[in-house]
């Protein structure tokens, strides 16, 4: 279980996040949806420990991530930031591989089995077949489903007891994907999903995509919490309308049932026909 | 390059590429003796019937030649590996062991010492190399004060900036202080900067030892962290890397390093950026097999630049420094322009 708690931070003098709480447990699948700026992405890194809050505090199973050490943390927690760009020239095993790094000592090689991780989780991303080719020369979705990856093979440990939990979080991952990149990418998410107790903690500010993936919903304006709670209690055209100040509207697609979001433009074609 | 997955193979093969590189180095130490103006023979070399006082061409070879072999070999390996490390650490791959100023610092070190002289009679003490690695450490311990100032960790883009500033302003005091100096001074100084490897027995090699060792002990510690850090300081924290103690320790023994290897031959140029590019080129880019790869090649390097060196006017010598941007340049290009 991953919990924060009256979360507040600033760069510098400039509030981002204003009493935030959260709490994530196993098998989740929580959506963080909001503007640009809105503060989704420091959220995730406070929840990663990456920065710590002015006040409030972050805890994994029950501990303060402040009296954790990096490589505890990384042993539960991994996170897929937006975009990836390496100077050195990496393969996609060797980046995937990094993922091992809490796992081994100091001086330690991976072993037989740390490769067979790092490959299976290339294999359950699609992109196996590129292990030997140089993380550089990827495509912008298949970098993302390397590093997505990388963060399996870091959460993959026979070692760690069930009792604890393990989170992953990725920040907006379908931001510079096209759509048959973020096709793939919830595809790949719901596999994830059906095959372990884990916990999946999504920024995004793709409705669509939030829609596909997650049972939880994290409303972020302005740096405080708008509205939280199962989807389909707090995905609503009004909730949508005041979070984006835009003329959005939550309908059910005939056939499936599901939610779909559809902006005002295409509902109301343009009198010159545009569809923007 | 192509790998078998699922099979320890890669490390096999980045073994024997080690071992490969190891043994290169300790061949051109042993061999380089024996090239030079004076021809010696192997087998006078090793004629233990002989005592050591008569032989002439085993003094060549154990006093005059060998230790200067062993120096290349330390200064080589120190600059390469400092610039691996700091190529990781600026996630920059034009970053050398000098951009965060510390052969500036040691050549003002240096020069002071040749123009002022000495206070006091220091015999003792190698008063040149002395003063250069203390001017080496101020310099490393300014740009590290300013990168720490305003954030916990260290802010590499300080780091960069304040090196690159600190490079500027100690060059320019050392042109001043060159202005005002006596011609013989300034000539003496001129021949310090272009980089020398002229040491004659093994007392600077043992001054310089106990640092290298204690820089290579943090490197053996270092490179599946350097991996980590070259991707984003971000990613190797959610990998679980200290990125704070990862950055110190990369940039302090790197800084040693480079302090120790300018202290033993002058701030010799091109190695510590020309070696790991080569090194990547032939291995890629795990700095688990470039970091060792870069110390033996950059070992091997200047060992053979500094034969050239010594041979190429003989008798007259040249500055190895000046050997090593016109032996590499070219070859670099030359692997630059094969591999595309």
């Amino acid at each position: 279980m991953l919990r924060a708690s009256n979360i507040f931070f600033s760069y510098d003098t400039i509030p981002i996040l204003r009493d935030v709480t959260l709490t994530a447990s196993p098998g989740q699948r929580i959506g963080i949806l909001g503007p640009n700026g809105a503060g989704k992405t420091t959220l995730l890194r406070v929840l990663a420990g990456l920065v710590i809050p002015n006040r409030g505090s972050v805890e994994l199973d029950t501990t303060d991530l402040k009296d954790l050490k990096r490589a505890s943390i990384a042993k539960q927690l991994a996170m897929v930031p937006q975009e990836t760009s390496i100077e050195f020239d990496y393969s996609v095993l060797e980046v995937a591989l990094m993922g091992r790094h809490p796992h081994l000592g100091a001086l330690a090689t991976e072993g037989p089995d740390d490769i067979n991780l790092a490959i299976s989780a290339l294999k359950l991303t699609a992109t196996d077949h590129l292990s030997d080719r140089s993380f550089n020369t990827l495509s912008g979705g298949e970098k993302q489903r390397v590093i997505v990856a990388s963060a399996l093979t870091q959460l993959a440990s026979p070692a760690v007891p069930t009792n604890k939990s393990s989170v992953l979080l990725l920040d907006e991952p379908t931001a510079s994907l096209d759509l048959n990149s973020q096709a793939e990418l919830l595809a790949l998410l719901r596999t994830l999903q059906a095959q372990q107790n884990r916990t999946l903690i999504v920024s995004t500010h793709d409705l669509n995509f939030a829609i596909g993936i997650c049972d939880y919903l994290v409303l972020l304006l302005e740096g405080t919490v708008m509205a939280c709670g199962p989807i389909d209690s707090v995905l609503t055209t009004a909730n949508m309308r005041s979070l984006y100040d835009a003329d959005i509207e939550i309908v059910h697609h005939q056939g499936t049932e599901k939610l779909v979001a559809l902006l005002a433009d295409h509902r109301i074609p343009h009198s010159n026909g545009q569809e923007r | 390059m192509k790998s078998q997955l699922g099979t320890p193979s890669p490390y096999s093969k980045r073994s024997r590429m080690l071992f490969m590189l190891a043994s290169t180095a300790l061949v051109s130490c042993v061999v380089a003796p024996f090239i030079g103006p004076t021809p010696i023979r192997w087998d006078a070399v090793f004629d233990s019937t002989q005592p050591f006082r008569e032989n002439i061409d085993a003094q060549i070879f154990f006093i005059a030649r060998l230790p200067r072999a062993l120096a290349g070999a330390l200064v080589g390996g120190a600059l390469a590996s400092a610039g691996v490390v700091l190529q990781a650490l600026l996630r920059n791959p034009l970053a050398t062991p000098f951009t965060l100023g510390v052969s500036s610092g040691a050549s003002l070190g240096a020069l002071l010492v040749i123009v002022l002289g000495t206070p006091i009679s220091l015999s003792v003490l190698p008063v040149v190399p002395l003063a250069s690695f203390i001017g080496a450490l101020s310099a490393v311990g300014i740009v590290y004060g300013l990168s720490r100032y305003r954030r916990r960790g260290l802010s590499t883009t300080v780091l960069l900036l304040a090196g690159v500033t600190l490079n500027s302003l100690f060059s320019a005091i050392i042109m001043f202080v060159q202005y005002l100096a006596e011609p013989t001074q300034t000539f003496q100084a001129v021949r310090y900067l272009m980089g020398n490897l002229n040491v004659s027995g093994y007392s600077p090699l043992l001054w310089s030892l106990p640092l290298l060792i204690v820089a290579s002990c943090a490197f053996a510690w270092l490179p599946r962290s350097l991996n980590l850090l070259s991707v984003s300081t971000e990613s190797a924290a959610i990998r679980g890397v200290d990125v704070t103690k990862t950055q110190r320790i990369a940039f302090l023994s790197a800084s040693l390093a480079t302090g120790a290897a300018v202290s033993l031959g002058g701030p010799i140029g091109f190695v510590g950026i020309i070696v790991p590019h080569m090194v990547r080129l032939m291995v890629g880019a795990d700095h688990r097999v470039v970091l060792p790869a870069s110390a033996f090649m950059g070992a091997t390097f200047l060992v053979i630049c500094d034969v050239a060196a010594r041979t190429l006017m003989s008798p007259q010598e040249l500055p190895v420094g000046v050997i090593t941007a016109m032996l590499g340049g070219p070859f670099f290009l030359w692997l630059l322009v094969r591999r595309v």
